[in-house]
């Protein structure tokens, strides 16, 4: 695992006190929301301002690409890195 | 005491005390309520009370202050629901001071701690973690809010809106920064009625007493929970200036 999905990982374990959670316990691939991870639309809302946060990106919420740079891990990773970029 | 002229007078409500149920960290169980009213038994300050009936995903979200007013309503309700009224002189305080500072900061609020700041935000975790789809309101009444809430629930049972109501009181200490804003002792508690037209359990009478001046040395709540563990057979709470009578039957 790269650094900068240990990270995301740990931002969203953080962000969405998601106590019992270790970044292990988190698929690159599985997805955050209703299934899989259960994530909901607060979450979708609180992680986004982390995002925001610690990376300095622009989240543009009618952007229909938004949706899916928060599909999963990976998808977050590939955004931050070309937002860096 | 001259009667009020007829036809001016209001009715008097009744009620009987199905269920009760209480919280505070160090009085966990009936019998150290029952210590306490004894003088035997003290709160303590910290703790939280377990919500094994909730999912962990639900839990994650919820403040000290709203685990013990679910606790109570979680002890309460009837497996098929119940109309409910959630009474709160502060609120999430806690959660309100904290959204401040970060505006002042300059930065972005959590939209979760926005969402669980308002006052309902008990009265919404209520009805979504128990699946409960009856009518559910949140009261705040300075000093008075636990009569407050006692006179919300008892006009849904004299109205016939209601077979019956839960109401939960809960409240903590102010944050430091207001602690000048305090005018009594704090406690950091929940509690609860669970309260039926008719049925098993000791029947209330409350009846309007007249212009009273507000009695703020501690919750109202409390002072309630007192009388009727040491079984007091009649006493006063005040609602906004004037005295309400309480008379036990049984």
């Amino acid at each position: 695992m790269n650094d900068l999905h240990h990270e995301i990982k740990q931002l969203i374990i953080d962000s969405l006190d998601l106590e019992d959670m270790t970044p292990a316990d988190i698929d690159n691939t599985e997805p955050l929301f209703v299934d899989g991870l259960g994530l909901d639309s607060i979450d979708a809302l609180e992680l986004g301002l982390a995002i925001k946060k610690q990376y300095g990106v622009t989240l543009d919420a009618s952007d229909s690409d938004t949706k899916r740079h928060f599909a999963c891990v990976d998808n977050l990773v590939s955004f931050v890195k070309s937002q860096q970029n | 005491m001259t009667e009020p002229v007829e036809g001016t007078r209001m009715s008097a409500l009744e009620f009987t005390l199905k269920k009760w149920s209480a919280w505070s960290p160090g009085l966990e169980s009936r019998r150290h309520w029952q210590e306490w009213a004894a003088g035997e038994r003290e709160p303590g300050v910290e703790g939280v009370p377990d919500l094994p009936e909730l999912k962990p995903m639900f839990r994650r979200r919820l403040s000290p202050l709203s685990r013990m007013a679910l606790r109570v309503a979680m002890d309460l309700r009837p497996e098929q629901g119940v109309a409910s009224v959630f009474a709160s002189r502060y609120g999430e305080m806690s959660r309100t001071l904290e959204l401040l500072r970060t505006i002042v900061s300059g930065e972005s609020v959590s939209p979760t701690a926005f969402g669980l700041s308002v006052h309902n935000a008990v009265s919404g975790l209520y009805t979504i973690g128990s699946k409960d789809r009856h009518a559910s309101t949140a009261i705040a009444a300075a000093e008075s809010t636990f009569m407050a809430g006692v006179m919300e629930a008892a006009a849904w049972l004299g109205s016939g809106a209601q077979e019956q109501v839960l109401l939960v009181y809960y409240d903590e200490p102010l944050p430091a920064s207001y602690q000048q804003f305090a005018d009594g002792r704090e406690y950091a508690c929940a509690v609860g009625m669970l309260l039926s037209r008719d049925g098993d359990g000791p029947k209330f009478r409350i009846s309007s007493a007249g212009p009273r001046a507000a009695r703020t040395d501690e919750p109202q709540a409390i002072t309630w929970l007192r009388h009727l563990l040491q079984g007091t057979g009649q006493f006063e709470l005040g609602l906004a200036g004037t005295g309400w009578h309480w008379q036990r039957h049984g």
